[in-house]
């Protein structure tokens, strides 16, 4: 005979409460109050009959009765062992293991491998199980429709063998891509029948799980059915993190140059919140030794940001390390020496003279340049601009759109296209204003729309800025928002045909024709402005917010750090690189497949730099066809925020967390099920609860006899 | 057996103390018991200056001329001498005792109740007659006392203090006399009222003190019909009042045993107080309050009459007029 809730079972201890009850000394019910003791001694209880045992007959009925209760809700049932015996259905489990930068912590690594190792031990002979890493992008280890996963015993073997092969990478946490592709990989095999439709499907979750591991775009996704997600969440062994990262370009001053105070750059120390140190310090270093003199002491409470300039750089250092947190992986911030680019604006007008009255007066007047940045201004007659477009180092161009301008303006979208800004600027009355209504919907790629010359008053003002757009988003302070000094003589009024287009009007004039249109394009932008800012057109080119207008309209990152400073793990190279370039690591090695990818060929035999990947921090050297670039590659940031999430988090995302049972806890599972359904058969408590009936019955008709024998005393 | 029924001090014209207890106000209490009484009950012994008239005395020489009553003169032509009756201008001063045994009481008010009215119809009466009556708490946290005077809104000084609420401590009458002694500077009569439920024998020093300081010193001792006899019904957990020791006690087998002792404590306080020349009296606190007030101001009297100057026998001073509670019931 067997109990299905035996812990009810503890329930007949109450049988003992009477009897105990009984046979304690009565003790008096309450005390009383007297002014003195001091004339009492203590005087023994003598014994009653009431300390004595009366009635045994009905006390053991009570008792039994309480013990059937007992027995009754323990729900006993009679042992079948042939009805209990089970046979557990095999189940696939697929294991995804995230490599991210996070996991170089050497404790997360090992914990996360003996976690996969425990997971082995605890499936059973016939659980087949897929094994997965994700960092950026999803690695099949072992799939689930490889050969090798088909036979459970061989998949468990395969898994287990290629733990030995793995290392995290440096990259960053895509959780999101990976559990979505790993869900719909299970989805497809149950679909195309390689997976039963009855057999259990999980998907453990192996991770650090920190705040920036990628897992928002779980959001929305529809997590199929029957998958069960248990996610295990290694910790390392220390808490908190900080992390470098810098916020202006070094200017390697000439060696010869004596300033040195210029050869420092401001870097932005993060601590995450759970850091349990907050004195950092910071030191530079060559790639072969710690130049230890050179170090500063900050201090940044966890939680809180500091950006504060570098010590002073030494000559031939390279490297800027960041010392005192649990975690050195991603302390070293690699520091480039970046030659300025040169880049061209091409500015192309009917006239092209040294004239207050033509747009190109004020453009070249204006200070364009960066730190990293030259910016030359080249004044072309239109029928060159064509041919000047497609050299690499034309970043912008600016046109007063002519006759000639019209058969340019396919050249000039794919120049967009292509990552450059087009700015057209409507600084006279137009003089074919059909075609020019024309070229603007063609260069847009948009309908046909309408222009005409706005008829003004004394003048027109801004009617309508939208400063949700980045350009004029630096004004949005009110200490920078009054346009209204602002005049413009005449403009063109601009009307599309269609309401509905891609074209974003950031600016408006008061009788609500745009001012200023944007459209995103490829890589770059067509910007249109419907007014000069020369003196003739308006006095924008006077006013205090021509130059951020325009560098805003120039600069496509909006004034953010220079992308090559900021070349992360995995993020394409910014510069445009051909084939035959080859890539140096610091130690002047031809650096291997492993840490580089590129991207194939296209059909000129040439690469997009866009495609070219490195893999691992460090400072690289690329020679391509005479050229020398240094490049810094960091480790990713969302890599140094390692502040733990809570793994409820996917619940938020619609999916039901479980727990991976391991074979033992199975079985078990399942024979409780078994004799439930045993139990639920037999239904024993019932006849008990019938049984308890009688006995009470007994008991009721003994104690009312016995009353009625008794004799009444006082 | 109820003992009420029995007791043979108990007359009909007494006032049931339950009834007098009702009263909320203590100075309509104390009125309500001393009216009826007469006036005069402790004459002094000394002639003077009064308004009653008591004798004729014959001149001598050296007697005021004042004094000397020339219309019996005219008459008889012999020279008599007026006497008055000569008020007297004692000082009392009453210490009652409220300390936590005190607000026992299994007749619908506890002892301190009782002593409380007492004390307050002896003030009254006291005042009435124009004596200085000043009073002392004992058996609080903060012992008050009131020196003796009479003059206007001194009662309502005294019956201010009398029913003022206070928290009860443990008994500590040693300490508490001896502060009354080193706080009465003039002779007069000092009435304790407890019901001194205490080691007699280290009351013997500071009632040596009170006799020391030329005090009469009378002790009234307040009971509990209970307390004398432990009419227990039935065995109950007893929890001292004062120490909070708690005591299972069978009443039928603790009786005996409890009024042995409790007349052995009696005869040794009776002991010690002779020792000192005080006097011991003992009231039950169901007794009537104005047949204890009679009984008390008889005894006070009697000791007006010694601190006049005549002689008290052994006799008087051992055989107190009160009920011997103890022999009584």
């Amino acid at each position: 005979m067997g109990l299905l809730a035996p812990l009810y079972a503890l329930a007949a201890i109450a049988i003992v409460g009477p009897i105990v009850f009984h046979l304690i000394r009565r003790q008096p019910t309450g005390q009383t109050e007297f002014s003195s003791l001091m004339f009492l001694r203590p005087s023994p209880p003598r014994l009653t009959r009431r300390s004595r045992l009366e009635n045994l007959l009905l006390l053991f009925l009570r008792a039994l009765a309480l013990g059937i209760i007992a027995l009754a809700f323990a729900r006993p049932y009679w042992r079948q062992e042939s009805f209990l015996t089970t046979t557990l259905e095999g189940r696939v489990v697929s294991v995804l293991l995230d490599t991210s930068a996070s996991m170089q912590r050497p404790d997360v690594w090992q914990s996360s491998l003996n976690e996969i190792r425990e997971l082995l031990d605890s499936l059973s002979a016939n659980d087949r199980i897929a094994f997965y890493t994700i960092d950026e992008q999803l690695e099949t280890v072992v799939g689930i429709d490889s050969d090798a996963s088909l036979e459970p015993l061989a998949s468990q073997q395969a898994v287990r063998s290629s733990l030995n092969d793995l290392a995290p990478t440096w990259r960053r946490t895509e959780l999101a891509r990976g559990l979505m592709d790993v869900a719909d990989l299970l989805n497809a095999a149950q679909l195309t029948g390689s997976i039963g439709a009855s057999v259990p499907r999980e998907i453990v979750l192996i991770t650090d799980l920190h705040s920036e591991c990628g897992v928002e775009a779980l959001q929305g996704f529809p997590w199929p059915e029957g998958i069960a997600l248990d996610v295990r969440q290694v910790q390392a062994s220390l808490p908190g993190n900080a992390r470098l990262s810098l916020m202006s370009a070094p200017l390697f001053p000439d060696e010869d140059q004596v300033s040195q105070d210029e050869d420092v750059v401001r870097v932005r120390i993060e601590n995450n919140a759970d850091s349990p140190s907050q004195n950092l310090e910071l030191i530079w270093s060559t790639a072969s030794q710690q130049l230890t003199s050179l170090q500063t002491t900050v201090q940044v409470p966890a939680g809180q940001v500091r950006v504060i300039p570098s010590p002073r750089r030494p000559q031939g250092a390279t490297e800027l390390s960041l010392r005192g947190d649990s975690w050195e992986g991603d302390n070293t911030l690699f520091v480039a020496k970046l030659e300025p680019v040169r880049e061209r604006i091409l500015v192309s007008m009917p006239v092209i003279k040294e004239d207050e009255d033509n747009i190109g007066y004020f453009l070249s007047k204006a200070p364009l340049d960066t730190s990293l940045r030259r910016r030359e201004i080249q004044f072309l007659p239109s029928n060159q601009l064509s041919a000047e477009l497609s050299s690499g180092d034309v970043m912008a161009v600016v046109i007063e759109p002519t006759a000639e301008h019209f058969q340019q303006a396919e050249n000039l979208r794919t120049f967009a296209d292509t990552g450059g800004i087009v700015i057209i600027v409507l600084a006279h009355a137009p003089e074919q204003p059909q075609e020019l209504a024309q070229f603007v919907s063609k260069i847009y790629a948009e309908p046909e729309c309408t222009i005409h010359e706005a008829s003004v008053g004394q003048f027109s003002l801004l009617g309508r800025v939208n400063y949700q757009n980045e350009l004029f988003a630096p004004f949005a302070d009110p200490r920078f928002n009054d346009f209204s000094k602002i005049r413009f003589w005449n403009y063109r009024h601009l009307e599309w045909e269609a309401g509905d287009t891609k074209i974003e009007v950031v600016a408006e004039l008061d009788d609500g024709s745009p001012f200023i249109c944007m459209q995103r394009t490829g890589k770059g932008r067509i910007w249109l402005l419907a007014a000069g800012w020369q003196p003739t057109g308006s006095n924008l080119a006077l006013s205090s917010k021509f130059l951020p207008l325009i560098f805003g309209m120039l600069d496509p990152d909006m004034g953010e750090l220079d992308s090559r400073t900021a070349i992360e793990v995995g993020d394409p190279l910014p510069m445009g690189i051909t084939s035959e370039a080859e890539i140096f690591d610091s130690e002047n090695k031809q650096i291997g497949q492993d840490v580089l990818a590129r991207s194939p060929l296209d059909n000129d035999g040439v690469r997009n730099g866009a495609d070219i990947r490195l893999y691992r921090p460090g400072l690289y050297r690329i020679v391509d066809q005479g050229h020398e670039w240094q490049v810094a590659v960091q480790v990713p940031a969302s890599e140094g925020r390692l502040t733990p999430l809570d793994p409820a988090v996917f619940e938020s995302y619609g999916i039901s967390l479980g727990k991976s049972a391991s074979h033992a806890e199975r079985a078990e599972l399942a024979r409780q099920l078994k004799v439930e359904e045993l139990e639920n058969k037999q239904r024993l408590w019932q006849w008990l609860l019938l049984l308890c009936l009688v006995v009470l019955g007994m008991e009721t008709y003994l104690a009312g006899r016995a009353a009625h024998l008794l004799p009444v005393t006082g | 057996m109820n003992s009420r029924a029995t007791d043979p001090h108990r007359a009909s014209w007494f006032i049931e103390p339950a009834a007098i207890m009702q009263i909320k106000n203590l100075t309509m209490r104390a009125k309500s018991i001393v009216e009826g009484f007469a006036s005069g009950l402790h004459r002094s012994p000394l002639r003077g200056f009064s308004v009653e008239f008591a004798e004729y005395r014959p001149y001598v020489l050296g007697d005021d001329p004042r004094t000397v009553d020339w219309k019996l003169l005219a008459r008889s032509d012999r020279y008599y001498v007026r006497q008055f009756e000569d008020e007297t201008n004692r000082r009392c001063y009453i210490a009652v005792d409220q300390s936590r045994s005190m607000a026992y009481g299994s007749t619908g008010y506890s002892k301190a109740e009782y002593a409380r009215t007492l004390a307050a119809t002896l003030a009254y009466y006291l005042n009435s007659q124009r004596d200085a009556v000043g009073i002392f708490t004992c058996g609080v946290s903060q012992p008050e006392f009131l020196p003796p005077r009479h003059k206007t809104g001194h009662l309502q000084q005294i019956m201010h203090l009398l029913s003022k609420e206070s928290v009860g401590q443990v008994s500590n009458l040693e300490v508490d006399l001896a502060q009354l002694a080193s706080l009465t500077k003039r002779r007069g009569l000092v009435l304790l009222i407890s019901d001194i439920l205490v080691a007699p024998q280290p009351l013997q020093q500071p009632l040596g003190y009170l006799r020391g300081r030329g005090h009469e010193v009378v002790v009234l001792r307040v009971l509990d019909p209970l307390e004398v006899n432990l009419s227990l019904e039935s065995s109950t957990m007893l929890r001292d009042m004062e120490t909070g020791r708690e005591l299972y006690v069978d009443p039928g087998a603790a009786r005996s045993d409890y009024i042995r002792r409790f007349r052995e404590h009696e005869a040794q306080l009776l002991e010690v107080c002779h020792s000192r020349g005080a006097r011991l009296y003992t009231v039950r606190s169901d007794q009537p309050l104005d047949f204890a007030l009679l009984e008390l101001i008889t005894q006070i009297a009697s000791v007006s009459a010694d601190q006049a100057g005549q002689p008290r026998t052994k006799s008087q001073a051992s055989i107190p007029r009160f009920s011997r509670v103890s022999e009584g019931s």
